[in-house]
């Protein structure tokens, strides 16, 4: 599946510095901000995933690998023993911020910029080995802007939202993993989710499922925000195995009113069809593609935020694996037609929404997994008869408190077994001859995980 | 056969897993003839065949569950050859390794195959996992499991010293894994085995060992290096009570003691399960050094028991409370990619 490695129109793309990952969607003539720099999609089309490049004034040029490291260890030559001289005015640079301006200007390297720094530096040949590192490291940062341009998936995506847990629910790493695990989740499964993490965990199951199953997304009439989706570049197989419900919906499919009934009314509240609209109406949106830290208002797209760009990002990235369900149609009816165009929509959400309906009626999902900001209680309550005997149930929430009733819901139910309600302890080492530690801040908290088997008597 | 797919009913030769009570979990391969004895009575197997997974079963002293495996619970029950990895490292490995159907992953040693089966089903059903072991019997216990669980088709099993002979794997493995004493001595040949954009994980218990394999990863062109550690803590669901100080105020108040006093009655045994059920046991959490592991029992608080009838003299509350003793290490994951 990894033949053809290089950047094409349409695909998002991970860029990963060493404490940053973003991800955008590439497109010819999308204005593309990385780190102060304009860069066109066009730009990064048939460039390889996997590539390292820095950026000078302004252009992407690729690193040959090892380079890096190798002038780095050059300009160690001569270090002090201690940090006895060292003088606490800073780094008693000759250099100006205006000579450094120049040189950006002539288009010097941020790699030889580093280095006129060090030569310039009075202070740097009396520090230590180890001050002298830290003080490469952070010109180096400063100065240059160096990335890899990589394929999403689930890790990557997550790591996006590094700088804004909340955004997802304090979701992590290993509460990922596990989520992901103790779900079991594979290829072939039935699985209904409920998340309110921006459609990552949706998303990171169907990574685990490569086209084969179903995913059912179950989500409250009002938030079905799930753009991290499109993130993924799934192909259209892939795609096609999101299902969605809406939960407003549920009392009706209980009391077998639902699929009698037509459902006009739900159109109504379908929040892609109101996304949309909404997008049409502010169509230079499309113009940004993302954006950068330091530059203001146009990061949210990249930061993986909910802002009106992340909207128009799920726009684009239906068109593109939208070979999918909205753009195929978009396809099929060339011309301008967009009553036929919306009509065909609604009938197939409405398609859509219907074959969920059918699988959760069949009360045999292969497996549940709840990971909200709403109550977990209540839709565990709800939902755990869907679930079929021997298959296992997940839900995360940021709180533990919720999840202590859900499990004490459980077991007076007798509805479960091997019961684990459990958080992680997740801790990152810098490993270095002489200097590993752990590292001096760590994350305190990944949200709480109750797993177990359902069973029925 | 019952690992690939997801099984509604139980067929001879089925690996089941029969969960007996709390903390009670046993595996077995349903034959027919064959009797299993548990705690709560004999079973026979022709009573399985044909049976859901998932369904409870009563027996003359009470119920049990056949329950359909997953590599979590495998991970459980399976027979121990070697010390194993458990589902909190597994995950973490399985994710960051980027896992996905049709990947093709490797792995060195076997052992007993704990994360094997996470490993296959994360990239079934178009991927495969190479996995490697140097004792040759482990290997083909390994194997022969392997083939029981339906999972022969997703993995080649074999018999070689991967220090010594390498892993004779040209830039066709997407991940690999190693979890074997000297990492650092087949980094070499795990780069050659590795396609461009492939990823490592090392599982090293000591320091010195992580020191190493880094080193070895550095000079073979590895970037993106992290060293973590992963640990779980669990908690056990409690309803506790605290009784209110008498601070001579006129109203009324009997000590809570004398309320609850009915309580040191025996429990009926009903209740006593439901004890069970909520003191933590250390599930996945069985350090490598097999340390003793009863400290968090004393902390199981009276449960299950009603409040008294007249005016609450306590604060009750139900929590998650944290094991007086857990699992302090496993540990240290360090991964890597290869461009
Ligand atoms: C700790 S066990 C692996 C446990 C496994 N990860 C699990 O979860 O079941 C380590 C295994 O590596 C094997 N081993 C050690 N050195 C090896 C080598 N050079 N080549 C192949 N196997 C090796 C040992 O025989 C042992 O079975």
């Amino acid at each position: 599946m990894e033949d053809h490695n290089a950047i094409s129109s349409g695909d998002h793309v991970v860029f990963k510095t060493d404490d940053k990952t973003k991800v955008f969607q590439v497109i010819a003539n999308r204005t593309i901000f990385i780190e102060k720099s304009k860069l066109r999609g066009a730009d990064l089309m048939g460039q390889k995933y996997g590539t390292q490049f820095e950026l000078q004034h302004g252009k992407l040029v690729v690193v040959v690998p090892h380079n890096s490291s190798a002038t780095a260890s050059n300009t160690l030559a001569a270090s002090g023993k201690d940090n006895r001289s060292l003088v606490a005015s800073g780094d008693n640079q000759k250099l100006t911020q205006d000579d450094i301006l120049k040189m950006k200007e002539e288009g010097i390297s941020g790699q030889d910029i580093v280095g006129k720094l060090v030569e310039q530096s009075e202070t740097f040949k009396t520090k230590t080995e180890f001050s002298q590192q830290k003080y490469i490291k952070k010109k180096k940062k400063k100065h240059m802007v160096v990335f890899r341009l990589l394929r999403p998936n689930s890790g990557l995506l997550l790591d996006t939202f590094n700088h804004s847990p909340g955004k997802i629910c304090n979701l992590r790493a290993d509460s990922l993993s596990q989520l992901l695990s103790y779900s079991n989740v594979m290829s072939g499964s039935r699985v209904a989710v409920v998340e309110s993490c921006q459609g990552l965990v949706l998303g990171s199951v169907m990574e685990k499922m490569a086209g084969d199953g179903r995913v059912l997304h179950l989500y409250p009439g009002n938030d079905m925000n799930r753009h991290m989706v499109n993130s993924f570049n799934f192909l259209e197989s892939q795609s096609k195995i999101l299902l969605e419900f809406p939960l407003n919906k549920l009392a009706s499919l209980e009391n077998g009113t639902f699929l009698d009934a037509d459902q006009p009314e739900t159109d109504h509240t379908d929040p892609t069809t109101q996304q949309k609209q909404h997008n049409s109406s502010q169509p230079t949106q499309a113009a940004v593609a993302g954006g950068d830290d330091d530059s203001g208002g146009n990061n949210k797209d990249m930061e993986g935020d909910d802002g009106a760009e992340d909207k128009d990002k799920e726009e684009a990235g239906a068109m593109k694996d939208g070979s999918a369900r909205k753009g195929n149609k978009r396809h099929a009816d060339q011309s301008k037609n967009g009553r036929a165009d919306q009509d065909a929509k609604r009938q197939e959400r409405q398609e859509r929404v219907k074959e969920a309906a059918t699988i959760l009626m069949e009360k045999s999902l292969d497996s549940l997994i709840i990971a909200t900001r709403h109550d977990p209680v209540s839709l565990l309550q709800r939902l755990l008869p869907c679930v079929g005997p021997s298959r296992p149930v997940v839900v995360f929430c940021q709180h533990k408190e919720p999840l202590v009733e859900c499990y004490s819901v459980v077991k007076e139910s007798g509805r479960g077994v091997q019961m684990k309600l459990a958080e992680s302890w997740y801790r990152h080492y810098q490993v270095l001859p002489s200097r590993t530690h752990a590292l001096m801040s760590m994350s305190g908290t990944g949200g709480y995980l109750l797993s177990f088997t359902h069973i029925t008597s | 056969m019952s690992f690939a797919t997801n099984k509604r009913l139980m067929e001879e030769g089925d690996t089941v897993l029969l969960y007996v009570g709390y903390d009670n979990l046993v595996q077995m391969q349903l034959a027919r003839g064959s009797v299993h004895q548990t705690r709560y009575g004999a079973l026979k197997h022709d009573q399985l065949i044909g049976a859901p997974y998932g369904k409870k079963v009563e027996c003359s002293k009470g119920w049990i569950c056949p329950l359909q495996p997953t590599p979590e619970l495998w991970t459980l029950v399976l027979p121990h050859r070697t010390q194993i990895l458990y589902t909190t490292d597994i995950s973490m490995i399985v994710f960051q390794l980027h896992l996905k159907p049709g990947s093709v992953v490797v792995e060195a040693g076997t052992g007993s195959g704990s994360l094997s089966h996470a490993l296959i089903r994360s990239v079934m059903p178009n991927g495969r996992l190479h996995t490697f072991e140097f004792h040759e019997e482990r290997c083909a216990a390994a194997r022969k499991e392997f083939e029981q669980h339906g999972l022969g088709d997703y993995v080649t099993a074999k018999h070689r010293d991967v220090c010594a002979a390498g892993f004779e794997l040209d830039k066709e493995a997407d991940a690999l894994f190693l979890d074997l004493p000297a990492p650092w001595e087949c980094i070499t040949s795990a780069s050659h085995a590795l396609r461009q954009g492939g990823r490592i994980c090392t599982f090293s218990p000591c320091m010195e060992q992580v020191q190493r394999t880094c080193e070895a990863l550095k000079d073979h062109g590895f970037t993106d290096l992290t060293v973590l550690e992963c640990l779980s803590r669990p908690f056990t669901v409690q309803n506790i009570k605290l009784s209110y100080v008498d601070f001579g105020d006129q109203t009324e108040i009997t000590t809570d003691k004398k309320n609850t006093v009915d309580k040191a009655a025996p429990p009926c045994k009903k209740e006593r399960e439901d004890c069970e059920e909520t003191e933590v046991k250390m599930e996945d959490q069985q350090t490598r050094s097999d340390q003793g592991s009863e400290s968090w029992e004393e902390q199981t608080v009276s449960s299950g028991g009603q409040a008294s009838k007249c005016a609450v003299k306590a604060r009750e509350f139900k929590t998650g409370a944290p094991p007086l003793v857990m699992q302090g290490h496993t540990g240290f994951l360090t991964f890597a990619s290869l461009y």
